[in-house]
């Protein structure tokens, strides 16, 4: 994943140390990207849309850690509507977090964002939904969570 | 073997199954299994009253049935729900993911399900596959 991240930022011009606009639920941010190089010359043995969507969930699985210090508990099927369950501490309880992510290539990802919020927002068995989407054009990422339902089963 | 390590364990299986499936691989099947196997491994040490009970014994059952193996499916789902205290809407979920995939079958042989249902199918399926041809001369 961190390999198909440093392709995806490569191929855009990034190079390590880049410059990330990061928007945290509408609160806007940056941060420094640091990644090992890779050599670009391998990108063409991975498949274009699995460099986009791996390296989507490597950075923001970073950023999900960095700014709400959530961990991974597991991936799931995507009949679960997400890509990954997360753990956080919220006053001293365990809260679990259904995590869609998704990365774009070049362009905006907000129309992406509100897709994959929709998707994710039928994620059930957790206590919080959301939605990453990774920019590699900027670069960019934006997490944003679905309102806070309990689900008691 | 301990949840975390499961945990990281079914979630390689996902990530390479997923990408074998992504290529159109056969060896997607057994790639499904093995998910299946390290969900059931989760499902008999997470109780289902806990969430990640519940999404290890659907993924269970769902993984079986990626791989081609309705019969496991099956067996895991029928097991799971009767555990005591299995919540009604997992029971719901495991019985809608074995119609569904019957439903598929029936769709992808029209002919064969104007005169057989898609139970009795995967039944003698099932006696084939643990009995072999010789039970139809018995």
């Amino acid at each position: 994943m961190i390999l198909r991240a440093a392709l995806g930022l490569q191929r855009n011009k990034h190079s390590p140390g880049a410059s990330l606009q990061m928007d945290i639920e509408r609160a806007l941010g940056r941060c420094v990207l640091r990644w090992p190089a890779a050599n670009l010359g391998t990108a063409s043995q991975h498949d274009h849309n699995r460099i986009t969507e791996d390296g989507a969930e490597a950075i923001a699985l970073a950023v999900a850690h960095k700014t709400k210090a959530w961990r991974v508990v597991r991936r799931m099927q995507r009949e679960e509507y997400a890509d990954w369950l997360l753990e956080h501490q919220n006053n001293g309880a365990r809260e679990l977090v259904a995590f869609e992510v998704s990365g774009v290539d070049q362009g905006s990802i907000t129309p992406r964002l509100h897709e994959k919020l929709a998707q994710v927002a039928k994620s059930v068995d957790v206590d919080q939904r959301c939605a990453g989407v990774v920019g590699f054009e900027q670069p960019e990422a934006a997490l944003r969570s679905v309102e806070v339902r309990t689900h008691a089963r | 073997m301990h949840a975390d390590a499961l945990h990281t364990l079914v979630s390689s299986a996902i990530w390479r199954a997923e990408q074998l499936d992504e290529q159109g691989l056969e060896t997607a099947c057994s790639a499904w299994i093995e998910v299946s196997k390290w969900e059931e491994e989760l499902a008999k040490i997470i109780p289902a009253k806990e969430a990640e009970g519940r999404i290890a014994r659907r993924g269970a059952v769902r993984a079986a049935l990626k791989a081609k193996e309705p019969a496991r499916a099956r067996e895991l789902a029928d097991r799971y729900a009767a555990e005591k205290g299995v919540p009604r809407a997992l029971r719901t979920e495991l019985r809608g993911m074995l119609e569904e995939d019957a439903k598929g079958l029936s769709e992808q042989f029209p002919f064969a399900a104007k005169h057989h249902k898609p139970k009795d199918v995967q039944m003698l399926a099932n006696r084939l596959q643990q009995g072999g041809p010789f039970w139809l001369a018995a």
